[in-house]
């Protein structure tokens, strides 16, 4: 009777210890970064699309403080393991994926916990972003917090930011990422918008569909033609697929504000 | 004197049980990166059922570059739900739409009717053609019903599909097909054309409004063979 009773106890612990990894609570809670609500505001696309008014509204919503990181993304990976780097399939993301990690399950010494993960393609961050109950944000949103400066909601005007931008688009992939947030956070108390890595988007294709060929450089149907940032971002988005994986690509998640 | 030795190791395995969940969330909480927040922050968990789900894709039954690997949802004209993998072991013509374009899709429709003719009949059930919407609030399926009536578009051989925001950007990035809602209520997207085999793997695609008559042709031939 006894014997019985402990041989329960043994087989009840065991069960509830493999629901834990299969539910994995851990993984999430540290998947899980904190969000800030960002108001609803206006944004200015770079290019007018057929029929569209120059200034876009967006609604309010949340976003997360900083980009994914290394650590996150590992968690995300433990509970869904088909995105490891041997099972990924080709469709969802291209053989650059996590190339920078050591093994599937391993970033490695060479990469830092709390640097963005990078090498992920818009398949793998649209999968983390539903596995963590959120969404990416879609560029509207993405700009929306990326115009505003220290202490204003933007645009941001400044010359020097503008000047500094620049030279951070066009400069090499360091070595090694730099944690996030490292750097001062902006107005809605958001960090690395710029200076860390670039970012995926929902939407990150559609910024220029009607042929104008940014991705040479052209300029013609810009709103802004001193936006010069803002062209090497829409620029570089419509050039991408969206199972690239890149060294200086990485991402945030975002939500509705209900 | 027997029951007293079998309650220790017990309560031994209970304390051990709770100190194991305990530590669990301590680690979580200690690696979580999370700053000095000012603004409105809000944590909410995941709906677990979600999690799981979220990327459940059929292992092994498609190869890595078949678009069927999609967990996409769809409806069909007929208010049938399905999924693209449904397609399977069938060549596939697919292009996005929606029923309000005045422009460019009803170019798109007619030129996938013109390729039809041009496959012999007794090949023809080997193919389906497939529209799929990205106007999922207007494209309702009475509404796709109606385009399938008026364009003359048969099931089954004809399918119109609509599905969620959600999925329909995902399949568009999977056929780099590019789509933005403008302020008049439609669409600016690309024209694009997709041809898969059996396996839902792309094996061309017709860019723009103009049919590559050549490559198409070239590309039925190897449909035909392949199947």
């Amino acid at each position: 009777m006894s014997t019985k009773f402990i041989l329960i106890i043994f087989i009840t612990l065991g069960t509830y210890s493999l629901q834990i990894e299969a539910q994995n609570p851990k993984n999430l809670n540290i998947a899980n970064t904190k969000m800030v609500l960002i108001e609803s505001g206006y944004y200015t696309p770079l290019f007018r699309q057929n029929g569209n008014s120059e200034k876009e509204f967006v609604q309010s919503f949340y976003i997360d403080i900083h980009a994914v990181t290394n650590e996150q993304f590992l968690q995300f990976i433990k509970a869904n393991t088909e995105w490891t780097r041997s099972k990924v399939k080709k469709i969802f993301a291209d053989d650059s994926y996590l190339k920078d990690w050591k093994s599937d399950y391993n970033p490695g010494e060479n990469v830092n916990p709390s640097a963005p993960v990078t090498y992920v393609s818009w398949f793998a961050a649209k999968a983390y972003s539903k596995w963590v109950g959120k969404r990416l944000p879609t560029m509207a949103e993405w700009e929306l917090v990326a115009m505003a400066g220290k202490n204003n909601r933007g645009p941001n005007k400044d010359e020097k930011f503008n000047e500094n931008l620049i030279r951070w688009y066009l400069a090499e992939l360091p070595k090694q990422l730099d944690k996030v947030m490292s750097d001062e956070k902006n107005y809605w108390g958001v960090y690395d918008m710029f200076g860390l890595i670039r970012e995926w988007t929902f939407d990150f294709n559609t910024a220029n569909i009607n042929g104008t060929a940014i991705c040479g450089g052209g300029s013609a149907g810009a709103t802004d033609l001193t936006n010069y940032p803002a062209f090497l971002r829409y620029g570089f988005n419509s050039c991408l697929s969206a199972n690239s994986d890149l060294g200086n690509l990485g991402f945030r998640c975002a939500k509705d504000a209900k | 004197m027997k029951k007293y030795l079998l309650i220790i190791p017990t309560a031994v395995l209970i304390i051990g049980a709770v100190y194991f969940l305990g530590s669990g969330n301590n680690n979580s909480e200690k690696s979580q990166l999370v700053g000095k927040n000012t603004g409105a922050a809000e944590v909410t968990k995941p709906d677990e059922d979600d999690c799981c789900k979220a990327v459940n894709i059929s292992e092994g039954s498609y190869t890595d570059m078949s678009i069927y690997l999609s967990n996409g949802k769809w409806t069909d004209q007929d208010g049938h739900k399905t999924e693209l993998g449904n397609f399977k072991n069938r060549n596939v013509l697919l292009a996005m739409f929606f029923a309000n374009c005045q422009s460019a899709c009803p170019v798109i429709v007619n030129d996938m009717k013109i390729i039809e003719k041009t496959i012999p009949e007794n090949k023809r059930d080997n193919y389906r053609f497939v529209l799929v919407s990205i106007d999922p609030e207007r494209d309702t399926p009475a509404v796709l019903k109606d385009y399938a009536k008026d364009y003359n578009l048969k099931s089954p051989n004809w399918t119109l599909l609509t599905g969620s925001k959600n999925d329909i950007m995902e399949l568009a990035m999977m056929l780099g097909f590019k789509y933005s809602k403008n302020n008049s209520g439609g669409f600016t997207h690309t024209n694009l054309i997709s041809f898969l085999n059996d396996k839902g793997e792309i094996i061309f695609q017709n860019d723009g409004l103009v049919v590559d008559m050549g490559s198409v042709s070239k590309t039925i031939s190897k449909l035909n063979e392949l199947l």
